[in-house]
């Protein structure tokens, strides 16, 4: 090393930037090893200070609370999860409910529809009229081939 | 140049996963310096409270993913860290507009050098001293500060605050390198 330490090669020790000519310089120069100790005093000070201030400040812990905190906020995460199950139910709910409930409609109008068609069907089988069976009868009764003569 | 770690005060012991076992003990242990970093951060003594109390409250709850991999005071500190991280920027404008206040009042910080063995003369020049740091940590940027803060308020290693920080060990000393070199300015230009 040519010259003393300059300031930022003396801010770079204190930030544990450590050359090891650096080092070697300040263990034979008394000079910079003066300007070292000057320049971390303030820093050491202000440690110190901040340390001696903040035990003044320091609250007393509160250890039972920490635990209590801790199942409070367990019980209300579950309270939330809860509630957020919940609500997907009721929404769920609401959404297959009408779609439910017009489902049955439909079957039970397929069913009506069913059960029309069918009589209908009966209707249309009949050969003749629901008045005129009677007489179906007898013309059944007098056709020469035995056939049905109304539904030809 | 040949550039090796420096030599640091405090050596890094993995804490025994076990330790977290009595958490009591650990609050009890650790909740001076959580507190004191939080509130030389954040400079406001309600929200120090309360994020200390977050602090071992998230801890409390993350208690059995603690693996030990660092110690529980690093461990403590990246959580109080990230606490003051999201403070900051939830209030940013609110945190910097009183932070210009200071309303920890500076003079309030320096009463503590009260030395009988000094001269007046050499504890108003400390005072003052304590006073410039104070001021011009209020300067640094966010990192700058937090870096700054854990080496020399709770004299951590680089390691472990680069394990704190959640950055390299290079990165952290860059950071510390630049707090330091603008901090030492500002305390040049104090009369």
């Amino acid at each position: 090393m040519s010259g003393h330490l300059s300031s930022v090669e003396i801010s770079e020790w204190l930030a544990g930037i450590r050359a090891s000519e650096a080092e070697r310089h300040l263990a034979e120069c008394a000079a910079c090893a003066a300007e070292l100790e000057r320049a971390s005093q303030p820093l050491a000070r202000f440690g110190l200070a901040m340390r001696a201030w903040c035990a003044a400040e320091t609250p007393v812990p509160r250890l039972g609370s920490i635990v209590s905190a801790a199942r409070r906020r367990r019980q209300l995460t579950m309270m939330r999860v809860a509630l957020a199950a919940a609500a997907v139910l009721v929404a769920v709910l609401m959404v297959a409910a009408p779609v439910y409930r017009q489902h049955q409609r439909a079957l039970e109008t397929a069913r009506q529809d069913e059960a029309l068609l069918e009589q209908v069907q009966t209707e249309v089988a009949r050969s003749a009229p629901e008045p005129m069976q009677p007489l179906e009868k007898l013309v059944k009764w007098n056709s020469p081939s035995g056939q049905s003569g109304s539904s030809q | 140049m040949e550039t090796t770690l420096a030599a640091e005060p405090v050596s890094v012991t993995a804490a025994p996963v076990g330790e977290l076992a009595d958490f009591d003990a650990v609050v009890r242990d650790h909740q001076p310096a959580i507190f004191r970093f939080v509130l030389v951060s954040l400079r406001e003594r309600e929200p120090a409270e309360n994020l200390t109390q977050e602090c071992f409250l998230r801890a409390y709850q993350a208690r059995r993913s603690f693996r030990g991999d660092a110690s529980v005071r690093t461990w403590l500190m990246r959580i109080a860290v990230n606490l003051v991280n999201d403070h900051r920027k939830s209030a940013r404008l609110r945190f910097w507009r009183r932070a210009a206040q200071t309303s920890l009042d500076v003079t309030f910080t320096g009463d503590w050098l009260a030395d009988p063995r000094s001269s007046p003369e050499a504890e108003a020049s400390a005072r003052e001293q304590v006073k410039a740091v104070w001021r011009a940590t209020a300067a640094l940027s966010e990192r700058q500060r937090t870096v700054f803060l854990l080496r020399f308020v709770e004299e951590m290693e680089i390691r472990e605050i680069a394990a704190a920080v959640g950055l390299r060990e290079g990165t952290v000393k860059a950071h510390l390198f630049r707090a330091v070199d603008a901090v030492r300015k500002k305390l040049r230009e104090t009369p």
